[in-house]
């Protein structure tokens, strides 16, 4: 028989990083699951992306039991980093504190585009591009489609 | 360590961007909310300024309000710690709670009340190291256990027979917690410290090493372990992935250890090496 579930959880956990402390605690310590044992796999499977902010999706069941999945790490994340700033600027429309190139925004919406379902590559690219500008992040040159 | 828990009411656009901007002034982790995010920083380093200027930044984009509290510290894995049951590793070894009965049928038996740290024996790495040591020799012998959370690994070496036990941990729990544990299972021979294992105290060197960590740390810290243990001395790891093994093995032997034994749990495995 199928095990029953009941409840989700979505948190944001620097990778190699979870440890009992709030919010990974009190979210799940409150539903009866092992916290340590969940800090303990989820420190394992994010080594590869160690202090990288990382969605995860918990998926709990009666029994006690869960199962989560690790998702891609939010754009604005990904554009910082690409940008290497630190916080975006203070006046984003006028004071630019970084930029990015149509190359590094098209890695990055590669990157996302596994948890973008059905998306297209440009779509996810325009996406990226937006959520750049809103945190005051130019994007240098022409867009592919418009060269 | 008390925690803030800042609540932010923005909408789902702006989430993520939220979410990399409080990433950036020492935020650690997130939860995704109905009405935003909650974001989670030690209190310790909790700036309020740092948060209204990000806050300030994006106003004149979207709505953006925050409330931020206090969250004290306390056993958050209490509801699971209360109800977890007896376990027995290797056919020779219960581990179980002050609350269950003792069957004295094994020729171990260890004691465990977590309080929100590491090592219960239910995790396959903690069940496969103390296989490894049951595998092992321990009498007469000196071991440190290397981020011991609840010392069970350490509890095992004074019951089979260690002369001298020094465990430590970078978490306060856990140093707290292998202390009440320590003494649950009297265990007399073992010594407690809080810190990593470049600010520790430790005796020039020990003739096993027990080290249930990760594989990031284990690779750091490899070359540490080597230093402790002299010719013939044994070197315990788990924590883990199976694919990991090449990297920890090729490591090692650049350190002069030589691999004995290799268990594997799907998908963790451990590992014993000889120097």
């Amino acid at each position: 028989m199928a095990k029953e579930v009941l409840g989700y959880l979505k948190l944001q956990v620097k990778g190699g990083a979870a440890n009992p402390s709030p919010p990974i605690g009190p979210a799940l310590g409150s539903k009866g699951l092992n916290i340590m044992e969940f800090c303990k796999q989820f420190n394992a499977r994010t080594q590869e992306k160690a202090g990288q902010i990382l969605p995860v999706l918990i998926t709990y069941y009666t029994d006690k039991s869960f199962e989560f999945v690790i998702k891609t790490p939010p754009a604005p994340v990904l554009i910082m980093d690409a940008a290497k700033i630190k916080g975006g600027s203070a006046e984003p429309n006028r004071n630019k504190v970084g930029s990015i190139t149509w190359d590094q925004v098209k890695t990055i919406a590669q990157t996302k585009m596994p948890d973008l379902n059905a998306f297209k590559l440009e779509s996810a690219m325009k996406m990226v591009a937006g959520t750049a500008r809103s945190m005051g992040i130019t994007v240098t040159g022409n867009a592919p489609w418009e060269s | 360590m008390d925690f803030i828990e800042l609540k932010v009411t923005v909408p789902p656009d702006f989430s993520d961007i939220l979410i990399a901007e409080l990433a950036e002034i020492g935020f650690e982790s997130f939860l995704d909310t109905d009405y935003g995010v909650d974001g989670y920083i030690p209190a310790h380093l909790f700036d309020e300024q740092q948060v209204a200027s990000i806050t300030e930044k994006y106003s004149h984009l979207t709505a953006i309000t925050y409330t931020f509290s206090i969250i004290k510290r306390r056993n958050w894995n209490e509801e699971w710690e209360k109800s977890y049951e007896p376990i027995i590793i290797g056919n020779q070894c219960l581990v179980r709670a002050s609350f269950h009965d003792g069957l004295g049928t094994y020729p171990y038996e260890i004691i465990i009340n977590p309080k929100m740290s590491f090592g219960t024996g239910h995790h396959e790495t903690t069940a496969l190291m103390l296989e490894n040591q049951l595998a092992i020799s321990h009498t007469g012998k000196r071991v440190l256990d290397v981020g011991c959370g609840t010392g069970i690994l350490a509890i095992m070496a004074c019951k089979r027979g260690a002369a001298k036990v020094d465990a430590f941990d970078i978490d306060e729990w856990a140093v707290e917690n292998s202390r009440e544990n320590f003494e649950l299972n009297s265990c007399n021979t073992a010594t407690i410290q809080q810190g990593t294992i470049r600010e520790v105290k430790l005796a020039p060197n020990y003739d096993i090493v027990l080290a249930n960590i990760n594989r990031n740390v284990l690779l750091d810290e490899i070359p540490v372990y080597a230093t402790l243990l002299p010719a013939g001395g044994k070197l315990l790891l788990s924590g883990f992935y199976e694919k990991d093994i090449a990297d920890i093995e090729s490591l090692a032997s650049t350190q002069g250890f030589s691999k004995r034994e290799q268990r594997i749990k799907q998908p963790w495995a451990s590992l014993v090496f000889e120097k």
